[in-house]
């Protein structure tokens, strides 16, 4: 549970997290990826649980819940691909997840199958912690909530006492999706969220390059997430969707930390 | 704010605060009383309020029991929709927002919400599965014709509850300047209750002109189940009263998973489109595949207070299959000259079967929520 802390307390310069949809487009290749993506310079890596119903998804993303599902892929394909990353490797991992699949195993249960198989933090889209009290008394995952452009101050204060680990903030208004630029305001938004927490913040939507990932860190952002531009290394791939994803993931990172 | 476990506001962070906007202005909507004689004005010179409660001269005479209809259906636009959009799209107006959002399934919601965007001045953007758009397509004209644009859905089963998602998405990029119109008692608090009171129309007119009319309040009151606002509406001004309350939800071709859309007959708690309610879900929580022959209730979850009202025992829901659906849409066009929408045509068919089952003398309505028109080529392209 320390890990996704002390990525944060160690590092000199900032994070890259990567993304992926589990079993996207199967466990094999999955796992390939999540492999690529460590060995490009990826510093967490968020899991997704495959949805039926991804509100806060954008086309590309979708399309990787759509893969997954179609080939069978559950909660089941999650916890072992934890498992086999843990195995090989201390890097933190988060689950990022829709409410219905936590529910549907109980959520206690599911926190404490995840914790097992692995994971340090949990992240649910769709569970604000209005809903999310299992997330926030338990132990055993660090809870990360987001914190949206239409958030209050007031609020983000509110959610900075209640998460752990870091702050999702999400850079535009909409779903996930790659940009060409991130707004001018994030820098301020940044700022703004510094000022009333303690906790590092990481910058999600819209980054999917070198170029938008240097404007994340030149807001301020004490790390960034790319999941998109991964997806569709994914799906676009004729033959090497890992060694595509690694080109991807060492690109982006490029932008945060130049080698 | 909960109806017992059920309900909630399971929304990404992004709409919580659009959420919490849209409950302070309906609180305010509700107790501005200028606005509700608007809404009133609205509802009985636009859209053609009160409905008569009309008693069949036909259908249903040989078991002894007395159906009567609730019309619905001769509302503007040929639904209950409207009962909703306009208050909604009035309350969006008066809460400074320019665009309303929509999903449709059958196309009536979709249609209505043109219509009150139409009259109040706002624009409309409606998102609608490919699925229902074939099956649907007068409605996509209709919608079109009255100025909304139609914004094709093709993920997932392509129908309602993907038409839902995408509206969701839409409005987490547009909540500053946009109102989510949804279109039945689903979602994030507080669209169950404001949906809920909306439709209430319905069965405060039906309770006063059973009174009235028919000297007594009815029996039993059947509405049909798809996300439920027509049944809800009708339900909860009988909620005090001895009524029996009756659901009549898409029982499909039978009740195997992925036959059917019988959410409160099958399913399982969990959350969907931003409530805790009852689903048709895998044990996992994937969202299962439903089936319905008719749009409005081919959806795979249902309005929370709907939930509620059944583990208290307060209401019944029953499944009605396809089948029986098209033979009792049939069967009122005959006998009284009423074309039903496959939807309320559900609610006949169990009214049917209730009459059969009660004691002679029964006084049963039947909120019929709509016109049957666009269900034409689906009866007449080989039904069920």
């Amino acid at each position: 549970m320390t890990r996704i802390r002390d990525a944060f307390v160690r590092r000199n310069q900032p994070l890259l997290i990567a993304c992926t949809v589990a079993g996207d487009p199967t466990p094999e290749i999955s796992l390939a990826v999540i492999r690529s993506m460590i060995t490009a310079g990826a510093d967490m890596i968020e899991l997704i649980v495959p949805s039926t119903n991804p509100v806060a998804d954008g086309p590309v993303i979708r399309r990787g819940h759509e893969r997954a599902i179609r080939s069978g892929n559950g909660i089941g394909t999650v916890f072992s691909l934890i498992e086999a990353v843990r195995r090989e490797s201390e890097v933190p991992i988060i689950l990022m997840t829709y409410a219905n699949p936590v529910i549907a195993r109980g959520e206690d249960l599911f926190l404490q199958d995840a914790a097992r198989a692995g994971a340090d933090g949990i992240l649910v889209v769709d569970m604000p912690p209005e809903e999310g009290a299992s997330l926030i008394t338990q132990e055993r995952l660090d809870p990360i909530f987001i914190i949206a452009p239409s958030t209050p101050t007031m609020r983000m204060k509110e959610i900075g006492t209640l998460g752990r680990g870091f702050l999702y903030l999400v850079s535009a208004p909409g779903v996930t999706g790659r940009r060409d630029h991130l707004p001018a305001d994030l820098g301020s938004r940044i700022e703004t969220l510094k000022a009333v927490t303690n906790l590092p913040v990481a910058v999600g939507f819209g980054i999917g390059s070198a170029g938008t990932a240097e404007e994340a860190v030149s807001a301020g952002a004490d790390a960034v997430i790319a999941g998109s531009a991964i997806t569709a290394a994914i799906e676009a791939s004729t033959g090497d969707p890992a060694g595509d994803v690694r080109a991807v993931v060492g690109s982006i990172r490029g932008g945060i930390r130049p080698s | 704010m909960r109806f017992g476990p059920y309900g909630g506001r399971y929304a990404p962070e992004i709409l919580m605060e659009p959420l919490r906007d849209l409950a302070d202005a309906y609180d305010a909507f509700r107790g501005d009383q200028q606005a509700q004689e608007e809404l009133g004005s609205l509802l009985r010179r636009y859209a053609g309020r009160a409905t008569p409660l009309y008693r069949c001269r036909n259908l249903g005479t040989e078991t002894g029991s007395i159906i009567c209809l609730k019309r619905e259906d001769l509302l503007h636009g040929g639904a209950h929709k409207i009962n909703n959009t306009l208050g909604q799209a009035l309350l969006a107006k008066k809460s400074g927002r320019r665009r309303l959002i929509a999903e449709t399934g059958a196309g009536q919601h979709g249609v209505a919400t043109a219509m009150a965007g139409a009259v109040l001045g706002l624009e409309v953007e409606v998102f609608m599965g490919v699925v229902d758009m074939e099956r649907q397509a007068p409605n996509v004209s209709r919608m079109e014709l009255l100025g909304a644009t139609v914004t094709p859905v093709r993920t997932g089963s392509k129908t309602l509850s993907d038409a839902v998602d995408e509206a969701l998405r839409n409005w987490a990029a547009t909540a500053d300047d946009s109102h989510y119109l949804i279109g039945s008692c689903v979602g994030p608090d507080p669209f169950p209750r404001m949906v809920r009171d909306l439709q209430s129309v319905i069965g405060t007119e039906l309770r006063a002109q059973s009174i009235a009319e028919e000297g007594r309040l009815p029996d039993a009151a059947v509405a049909c189940v798809g996300g439920g606002s027509n049944a809800i509406g009708t339900f909860v001004p009988l909620l005090g009263d001895p009524v029996r309350l009756i659901g009549a939800e898409a029982g499909g071709r039978g009740l195997k998973p992925g036959d059917h859309g019988a959410s409160l007959t099958c399913g399982s708690p969990g959350v969907l489109h931003g409530a805790y309610s009852s689903l048709l879900q895998d044990e996992e929580g994937r969202i299962t595949p439903t089936h319905s022959i008719s749009a409005g209730l081919d959806y795979p979850g249902v309005g929370p207070e709907h939930a509620l009202l059944r583990d208290i025992g307060r209401a019944e829901y029953l499944p009605v299959t396809d089948a029986e659906a098209v033979a009792a849409f049939r069967l009122l066009s005959r006998k009284e000259g009423i074309i039903p929408a496959l939807e309320s045509a559900h609610a006949v068919a169990a009214a049917l079967r209730l009459a059969e089952e009660m004691p002679e003398g029964s006084l049963i309505t039947v909120t019929l929520s709509g016109r049957g028109d666009k269900d034409l080529q689906t009866i007449t392209g080989g039904g069920a």
